[in-house]
């Protein structure tokens, strides 16, 4: 039973208890109260009466008057208590106090004989003697009356102080009672409190004190289902968790995953685990005798951030993890993160967490240089996917110089020769050399240009000359070209050569993911457009396949390619493209068959535009669509 | 040493009482001399209704004619106590018998009386001035008839006394023989039966109460303290029987004696039980013994004293406060 029930029980208990002994004091107590009045008035009647013997001897001694009148106004008065008493009033007491009353009468009237008698004078000496007789029988019977009446009196006193002892009694038995009862439930109360308490209480002290020492394994044996119970159930349960925590942080400790580092809050070394003492290159034997100094394993540079993180330990209980370098014991360099919290004192101390940043350091360089690899690799790559296209472009206005030099020769070999049709056939053998000039000039570009080059770029011009380089590979995929290109579209900053190779990519991919769909024009549309905040847009939509929903994530990761014969770089080479621009490139499945790929840059400065803005931006027309058909 | 010395007095203490219990528990055998009467209603019942023997008595009820006789077998030894009135107990000490009273165990007011003839100018107890009154001489009935001459300022001179025996008066009254009798119960209702409507009774005021004791002899009561203690313990839950359930006890007392039964309805009122020693005992019995020597019923002319006729220390012990002689 749960302590607080059985307080309740007892609470109650008590509380009838009391109730039923107070009941039974206060009856008593009115009981004693009616025997002490009953006791008070039988002792009245046996005053009264008593005198009233005392004068009727008087009386028969000396018949003089003053006896006569104090016997009248005695026994008058011993008449009245005998008239008015309710104390008596009823049961065999009111059969005693009626006999009183006959009785008292009966003396009345053998006392207003005596007097009479004594009153007549008799001569007669016979008659003398029968009076004298007379008065002593009298008087006798009178005395026996009120020995009766006495006798009676002293019934009923001897009856009320029965009822007084036996109301005394009862009390002292309720007292008793209630003595005892206190006496037990103290006891109760005492037995109860040492075994289901005070016992149990010391037991969780002296846990308390063996846990707080340390012994996390040592457990309560406290079965009772009482609150104690669940305090002992709750202590080991605090018990359970430290040790699942302790070990939690033993392990972490231990792993040596992470170099940990106690100290106080002056920043000095007190305790290290073995992660960080090979991290810094000293054994254990150097942090006991003190030779791993906080200060001297930092270089000077980073004791600023030092201080300013003790100081926000101090203040806040913890410091945000920051970068900085320690020197090994061997005088190298090492590149850390740490972050710390406050350790409950007392002593009051911080427990630092130290990782080690040497791999991920070496592994952003690698990453760094693999992607420009990759870029590399891709620009060779998408060049190489050109060259056929080159050739093309460069082949026909050759063959059209070739065959407009041939004309023009034939022109001219004529007789009369035709001047003015070999000046028509020159000209065109011009424009077909401008051309093929064109061609190789912006190959050159594309391969001559290295690293990230800074200027203004206009997207719309750089998409038209990326869509003028593949028109002939799309030509030839039969891919529909569609430019929506912004009129006031702002320039942004950065690499024109590396840009126009992403949107060639995206081109690129467009085609190969439209290749197989016969059912429906394979339409690639192109369009840029201003966004707020100042960013400006580019998106390349298609009518191919699209990509599944769970893709989308991978979509951009090196090496991932839904394509036969893909190599999984020219969407990651695109992304780092344009996040080395400040900008963003994601892809989204459309309502319908394809895919968008779109990217933002940031717009670039106003003087940055207003220097480049007159080269850079042509002005393209509304809804400028080019239809690359197909070789035939 | 004080171990031993507390196990040695608690023996000793236990023994002690133990021999006190083991006598208080002994079973006294008592023979009481009794009369199928009406005051000998608390021991009848203390044996009727096995007082007694709860208390450790064994008794031996004999039932006596009369209360005279009862007292005489006690004093011959026929019995251990006895029940009997107050007067034959004044002629016991009187005459010099070792009787001693242990209680009283009733009183009736209107046990004696006087029946008269109409017919003979007896109407008011002063007409029986002059007249021929019978009465059996040197009994109970001829102390109360001249206690109540006496209340009427009458001399036994006043009245002529004829001597007839108890059972005899209601004939002679009736016959004319007389013009009164004096008697007690139950020869009173029927002398007043014999008359009819030409008959008066007469019992007057506080004149006499009869007073019936229980009384030994002066050894018996004081070498049988014990026995004596457990008859009175008895007599006094009789007592209280015979005044709780009047009905019960008239039962009981009319398989005694069948003939008194509507006697007994008719005087039970004026009856009081009570097992107890007063004070008026002894004035009663000398006031009778002063009557007895006026009318020479005995020898002797000193009045005795009537302490050593009463034996209180029984009733003393059993019940103190219903012991009111003056000791």
């Amino acid at each position: 039973m749960r302590l607080s029930t059985r307080l309740a029980l007892s609470g109650a208990v008590s509380v009838a208890v009391v109730a039923l002994i107070g009941a039974v004091l206060a009856s008593t107590t009115r009981t004693v109260r009616r025997e002490l009045a009953r006791n008070e008035a039988a002792g009245e009647m046996l005053s009264a009466v008593t005198n009233v013997r005392y004068l009727t001897l008087e009386y028969a001694l000396h018949h003089d008057e003053r006896t006569l009148v104090q016997w009248r106004l005695t026994h008058a008065s011993l008449s009245k208590q005998l008239v008015a008493r309710p104390e008596f009033a009823t049961g065999a007491e009111g059969e005693i106090l009626a006999r009183l009353r006959r009785t008292n009468a009966v003396v009345r009237s053998l006392f207003s004989q005596l007097v009479a008698n004594r009153q007549a004078r008799d001569t007669d000496g016979r008659r003398a003697a029968v009076r004298e007789e007379l008065e002593a029988r009298l008087t006798g019977q009178i005395v026996i009356r009120l020995e009766g009446i006495i006798a009676d009196a002293f019934t009923l006193s001897e009856r009320s102080r029965t009822g007084v002892l036996t109301a005394q009694r009862r009390q002292g038995v309720a007292v008793g009672a209630f003595g005892g009862f206190v006496l037990l439930v103290l006891a109760t109360t005492m037995i109860v409190a040492l075994k289901s308490v005070l016992r149990p209480l010391a037991r969780l002290r002296a846990g308390t004190a063996i846990v707080g020492a340390g012994d996390l394994d040592f457990r309560l044996d406290e079965a009772s289902g009482d609150e104690i119970g669940d305090l002992a159930h709750a202590f080991n349960e605090m018990t359970e968790k430290l040790r699942g925590r302790e070990a939690k942080i033993r392990r972490l400790v231990d792993s040596n995953i992470i170099g940990i580092v106690i100290t106080d809050l002056e920043g000095e070394v007190l305790e290290a685990n073995d992660a960080f003492l090979e991290l810094v290159g000293y054994s254990r034997l150097d942090l006991q005798s003190g030779r791993v100094d906080w200060k001297r394993i930092t270089p000077a540079e980073f004791e600023g951030a030092d201080v300013r993180a003790l100081q926000e330990l101090r203040e806040r209980g913890a410091y945000a993890p920051f970068e900085k370098e320690y020197f090994r014991k061997d005088g190298r360099r090492i590149p850390v993160m740490i972050g710390g919290a406050l350790l409950e004192g007392p002593p009051r101390g911080g427990v630092a967490f130290v990782l080690d940043l040497t791999e991920r350091r070496v592994a952003q360089e690698t990453l760094a240089r693999t992607q420009a690899d990759l870029a590399h690799v891709a620009r060779v790559t998408t060049l190489g996917a050109l060259t056929a296209s080159i050739a093309h472009e460069v082949n026909q206005p050759l063959s059209g110089i070739i065959t407009n030099a041939s004309t023009c020769l034939r022109m001219l070999a004529a007789d009369p020769p035709n001047v003015d049709g070999a000046r028509e056939t020159a000209r065109r053998t011009i424009r077909d050399g401008h051309r093929a000039s064109d061609v190789i000039t912006r190959l050159r570009g594309l391969f001559a240009r290295e690293g990230v080059a800074t200027e203004s770029v206009d997207l719309n011009e750089a998409a038209r000359e990326v869509i003028a380089l593949s028109a002939s590979e799309l030509r030839s995929s039969r891919v529909i070209v569609r430019a929506e290109l912004a009129d006031d579209l702002p320039p942004v900053r950065g690499d024109c050569v590396q840009l126009q190779q992403v949107i060639l990519n995206l081109f690129r991919n467009a085609s190969d993911a439209m290749s197989g769909v016969d059912d429906r024009p394979r339409q690639l549309v192109i369009s840029t457009a201003r966004e707020e905040g100042d960013r400006v847009r580019l998106t390349v939509q298609d009518a191919g396949v699209g990509f599944e929903p769970q893709s989308a994530d991978k979509l951009f990761d090196a090496f991932y390619t839904t394509k036969r014969g893909g190599m999984g770089i020219g969407l990651s080479v695109s992304r780092s493209i344009i996040e080395s621009h400040h900008g963003r490139l994601w892809a989204a499945r459309n309502d319908g068959p394809g895919a968008t790929f779109a990217f933002t840059l940031p717009r670039a400065g106003e003087r940055a535009a207003s220097a480049h803005g007159s080269s850079a931006v042509r002005a393209p027309a509304a809804a400028d669509v080019m239809h690359v058909v197909g070789s035939p | 040493m004080l171990v031993a010395s507390v196990l040695l007095g608690s023996s000793y203490a236990w023994s002690v009482r133990r021999a006190r219990a083991l006598d208080a528990d002994a079973v006294d055998t008592v023979r009481i001399a009794a009369t199928a009467y009406i005051g000998a209603c608390p021991i009848l019942m203390a044996q009727a209704n096995g007082y007694f023997a709860s208390e450790g008595v064994a008794a031996a009820i004999h039932v006596e004619p009369s209360g005279k006789a009862a007292l005489e077998g006690a004093l011959h030894g026929r019995a251990d106590l006895a029940t009997v009135a107050d007067v034959p107990i004044m002629f016991a000490a009187v005459n010099g018998e070792p009787v001693s009273v242990v209680a009283t165990i009733a009183t009736a007011e209107k046990d004696h009386g006087i029946v008269g003839r109409r017919d003979r100018g007896i109407a008011l107890p002063a007409s029986l001035k002059g007249k021929r009154i019978g009465v059996p001489l040197g009994t109970s009935a001829h102390f109360f008839l001249d206690a109540f001459l006496n209340r009427q300022t009458l001399s036994p001179t006043d009245v002529s006394l004829v001597s007839v025996p108890p059972e005899e008066l209601a004939g002679a009254l009736a016959r004319g023989d007389v013009d009164a009798v004096a008697v007690w119960q139950p020869f009173l209702s029927s002398s007043l039966a014999a008359l009819g409507s030409a008959g008066v009774v007469f019992h007057g005021e506080a004149v006499y109460d009869v007073v019936y004791a229980l009384a030994g002899t002066r050894d018996y009561v004081t070498g049988h303290s014990r026995a004596v203690q457990k008859v009175l313990r008895a007599a006094i839950r009789g007592a209280r029987f015979c005044n709780e359930t009047p009905d019960l006890a008239r039962e009981h007392l009319a398989k005694l004696a069948p003939a008194g039964a509507i006697t007994f309805k008719e005087l039970w009122p004026s009856y009081r039980f009570e097992v107890a020693l007063r004070q008026g005992l002894l004035i009663a019995l000398e006031d009778e013994t002063r009557w007895a020597m006026k009318n020479e019923l005995t020898a002797e002319t000193d009045l005795p004293n009537y302490l050593n006729n009463v034996d209180l220390e029984p009733l003393r012990v059993v019940a103190p406060a219903a012991v009111t002689v003056v000791h």
